[in-house]
């Protein structure tokens, strides 16, 4: 039972056909990379798979459910760049991941004490504790691009 | 070594620095002493220990007929309508800038709108405001809106849709609705930018406050350097004008700390 189901996903922009006849079932649980020279339309087709944009033809299912026609919290997605919120430390990034589905986005009181401490617990087991307290724009290379998979 | 690789030590770039103003001021006392020496009596250019010791007068001694000092009044007078004028234009520019730069329906209903008051000319607009809202405060402070409001909303629209699209996204896949993505990743991002829009406002605000207090006010900078200017008395203008833009100089320091204090995690910035 596949859990992606992709059926004749065609993309074009204007005039320009991008990707045409894409068919592609993924079952749970599967690891799948994408390979191609530039410009061949990979990052055109993770933007289908988030929902961000609808493919001119076809249609692209997870676990069976109708086409998606925005992102939502059945997808999820580490970018490349920009996929931290710089206005909030490590630690508030990690809380948000929950808190985000709420009426106002944010807790209070017991909830957001609980939220912190199960984040510390994320970060340490990644090996971020000594930059929970610390903002997006001050940490290395290699601390920054731990962060956003440690909110997933 | 090529000049644009060449850093002055740090005394040097000190020096630098104040080498405009010291040479404004050596050329001014030079010319008003040329004038004096021809015409003792002359007013244009007066002395700069003239200045000084009037600027002494202004700042210390009471009015004859109130008692009260007018500089100090004139100067809370006129700050008063400059921060309401400001404040309420700020919450408009963040009411309404930010729905433009975030949903397409507020967009396309609001920005061409936006885009035309912006073009209409403020002080062409002053004689309307005195008729239709008096020759009180209203009118000052509807000016100083009007006239720096369609400016910050288009800022603030524009910063709006320069948030990376990635963030909005990786929000949505967390599940957040509109609203928390206004509240949470669009808002906290822009209010330092509206701190700057404000910064680069300052100077227009402080244009049309002067101008509608020298056209119809009782009190105000802006009054009492267009009161004064019919007996030539320079000196009390050049103080005003001078503490005018100490003023400016204050508050546009106390908003880049405040934008500082606040938002740690800007980094660098003007």
């Amino acid at each position: 039972m596949s859990f992606v189901t992709v059926t004749d996903v065609w993309q074009s922009y204007g005039g320009r056909s991008i990707i045409e006849r894409v068919n592609l079932d993924v079952a749970e649980g599967a690891f799948v990379s994408i390979v191609g020279a530039s410009g061949c339309g990979k990052s055109t087709f993770l933007r289908l798979l988030l929902a961000d944009e609808t493919p001119s033809r076809g249609e692209i299912r997870i676990d069976g459910g109708p086409p998606a026609r925005e992102p939502g919290r059945e997808r999820g997605v580490v970018f490349q760049r920009y996929s931290v919120f710089p206005h909030m430390t490590v630690r508030d990034n990690v809380v948000a991941a929950e808190s985000f589905a709420t009426g106002l986005g944010r807790f209070f009181g017991g909830r957001l004490r609980a939220a912190r401490e199960r984040a510390d617990a994320t970060l340490a087991r990644i090996g971020l504790a000594h930059v929970a307290a610390q903002y997006p724009a001050t940490l290395s290379g290699a601390c920054s691009s731990a962060s956003p998979s440690a909110r997933r | 070594m090529r000049m644009i690789n060449r850093r002055p030590a740090r005394p040097v770039a000190i020096l630098l620095a104040a080498l405009p103003f010291v040479a404004v001021l050596v050329a001014y006392a030079i010319a008003s002493d040329i004038r004096l020496a021809a015409n003792p009596a002359d007013k244009l250019l007066p002395a700069p220990a003239t200045i000084g010791t009037t600027a002494l007068r202004l700042f210390t001694e009471g009015d004859r007929r109130s008692g009260e000092i007018l500089l100090w009044s004139d100067t809370w007078a006129s700050l008063r309508r400059l921060g309401l004028g400001v404040a309420i234009a700020a919450v408009l520019a963040l009411a309404t800038g930010v729905p433009i730069g975030m949903l397409p329906y507020a967009r396309r209903a609001f920005s061409g709108f936006v885009a035309v008051l912006s073009m209409v000319p403020p002080l062409a607009l002053l004689p309307i405001l005195f008729i239709v809202f008096g020759l009180g405060e209203t009118s000052k402070v509807v000016l100083i809106v009007v006239g720096i409001a369609p400016f910050l909303i288009r800022d603030i629209a524009q910063r709006t849709l320069d948030i990376p699209h990635e963030e909005i996204v990786k929000a949505q896949t967390l599940g957040a609705s509109s609203a928390v993505i206004a509240l949470r990743v669009v808002i906290p991002q822009i209010l330092p930018r509206l701190i700057a829009a404000i910064r680069l406002s300052l100077g227009a605000a402080w244009l049309f406050l002067i101008a509608a207090e020298a056209v119809a006010a009782d009190s105000g900078l802006g009054y009492r350097i267009f009161l004064v200017r019919r007996y030539l008395a320079m000196d009390v203008i050049l103080t005003y004008v001078i503490w005018i833009t100490l003023l400016a100089f204050l508050i546009d320091g106390a908003l880049r700390a405040l934008s500082r204090r606040a938002f740690p995690w800007l980094g660098a910035g003007l």
